[in-house]
């Protein structure tokens, strides 16, 4: 997958966020925050983890100008690239770190069960951070319904996304199996 | 600066996490009016407790100064209010109208510190400094917003010495509601009482009656308070009464005075040198 195809497929996920799911009713207004699948998977893990905070930042400032949530998602996205680089620091991705390629979290590196553990895990993350930083006002147990919904749909969508991108860049991944 | 740029190397991903985190936040809040209420809220539960000391400290240290400007703001007052003191009588044929003589004031009032005083004599006296070149003439009188404190006997270029209340001397005019009661002068006895003698048995005067200074005198203008009526005493010598009372000034406490200075009082001194 070359690196434009891979930026404008990128895009593609943002512009879906911003334009589709940030004004869309679905279930009473919860918040479908597909656009974390940009900088979880199409950013690879393994590069210069302060880069990549800024990355997290920069794309998380992007929503928040379209949102006028000015900082919420910043906050949100930098907060899971700094946890990102210490969830691939545990010891069951010990083999990724001797790497001397870059390394994309996606279902053709973890497989699907790691990758659904992975998303599940930041989306959860992320999805209370922005609550709590939202509706620190309310009562957290009145949100509760609305976050699970958040997540289950979050999730969904990733794996969608997922699904997308390695059915069409499959035969990149079947090349590079190959090799 | 060596070592902090060492440092800066060694934990820069969690300094720059650190300020990324620090910034977003701030930013959310600075834009959100609720999250602004709440911040604010918070922050001024931290803050107003020690913003309210800071400036009870300040007003503190600056009381001084407040202090002086009322003192001098009170002087201005009751040198505008004195000039409707007087009041002049211009006879119609069938009605007497009374206008305020604005034309012409009789007393002027002058700020003072108090410098020294005694207290434990039988013989009591003060020293202002305000003398002959402020304006200050012998027997003129001074008292402070509580009460009166004594006439002055001597005058010398930038001081005055001054017999405060607590010396026999010292006999003021007194009058409840304007209407004269008799001569207030101190017990001799003890400090910061006094009593009113030759008080005519047709006067009635109650306990707890405050009295003022009277009509009747060039030391002081009328109105001015002297003390409040504690107790009293039958004098069958002379068949008059008499009344304890305790003076509204406390001399330990004082330190503003004013003085005030009849501008008649030489024209008077020798029509009283002529009887």
């Amino acid at each position: 997958m070359s690196t434009f195809k891979k930026t404008l497929f990128a895009f593609l996920i943002f512009f879906i966020q911003i334009l589709i799911l940030d004004h869309l009713p679905l279930s009473w207004g919860i918040q479908i925050n597909l656009f974390i699948y940009i900088f979880l998977c199409l950013i690879p893990f393994n590069y210069n983890k302060t880069l990549l905070l800024l990355i997290g930042f920069a794309i998380g400032m992007l929503r928040d100008l379209f949102t006028f949530t000015y900082g919420l998602y910043a906050f949100a996205s930098t907060l899971l690239m700094f946890l990102q680089y210490y969830y691939f620091r545990l010891p069951q991705f010990n083999k990724y770190r001797k790497a001397d390629k870059l390394l994309y979290a996606n279902s053709d590196l973890l497989g699907w069960p790691g990758f659904l553990l992975y998303i599940t895990i930041f989306t959860i993350i992320f999805s209370f951070t922005t609550a709590i930083i939202e509706y620190f006002t309310t009562w957290m147990y009145l949100r509760l319904l609305f976050i699970i919904k958040e997540i289950f749909f979050s999730i969904l969508f990733i794996c969608i996304a997922e699904l997308i991108r390695s059915l069409l860049f499959h035969k990149e991944a079947i090349g590079r199996a190959s090799e | 600066m060596w070592n902090w740029l060492k440092l800066f190397k060694k934990y820069n991903f969690f300094i720059v996490f650190l300020i990324l985190s620090i910034f977003s936040l701030w930013l959310y809040i600075y834009n959100s009016e609720i999250h602004k209420g709440y911040f604010f809220q918070i922050s001024s539960f931290i803050t107003n407790p020690i913003n309210s000391f800071s400036k009870d400290l300040s007003h503190y240290m600056h009381l001084k100064k407040e202090n002086e400007a009322l003192f001098y703001e009170n002087i201005n007052l009751y040198n505008k209010n004195n000039q409707y003191v007087n009041i002049r009588c211009i006879s119609d044929n069938q009605v007497d109208y009374l206008i305020s003589d604005t034309s012409k004031q009789l007393y002027q009032f002058l700020p003072a510190r108090l410098i020294s005083m005694t207290l434990h004599e039988s013989k009591n006296y003060a020293v202002i400094d305000k003398g002959k070149r402020d304006g200050i003439k012998e027997n003129s009188g001074v008292f402070t917003p509580k009460g009166i404190l004594g006439v002055i006997t001597w005058v010398s270029e930038r001081y005055s010495l001054v017999k405060t209340y607590m010396h026999p001397d010292v006999k003021i005019s007194a009058a409840i509601k304007n209407n004269y009661v008799g001569i207030a002068q101190w017990d001799m006895h003890t400090p910061n009482n006094g009593e009113i003698i030759n008080v005519p048995f047709t006067v009635k005067i109650n306990i707890n009656d405050t009295i003022y200074t009277s009509h009747y005198s060039t030391l002081f203008p009328p109105g001015i308070p002297i003390g409040i009526i504690t107790a009293k005493t039958s004098d069958n010598i002379y068949q008059t009464k008499r009344y304890k009372f305790r003076y509204l000034e406390d001399l330990i406490s004082v330190y503003y005075t004013y003085t005030v200075v009849c501008l008649d009082s030489d024209e008077i001194n020798i029509l009283y040198q002529n009887k």
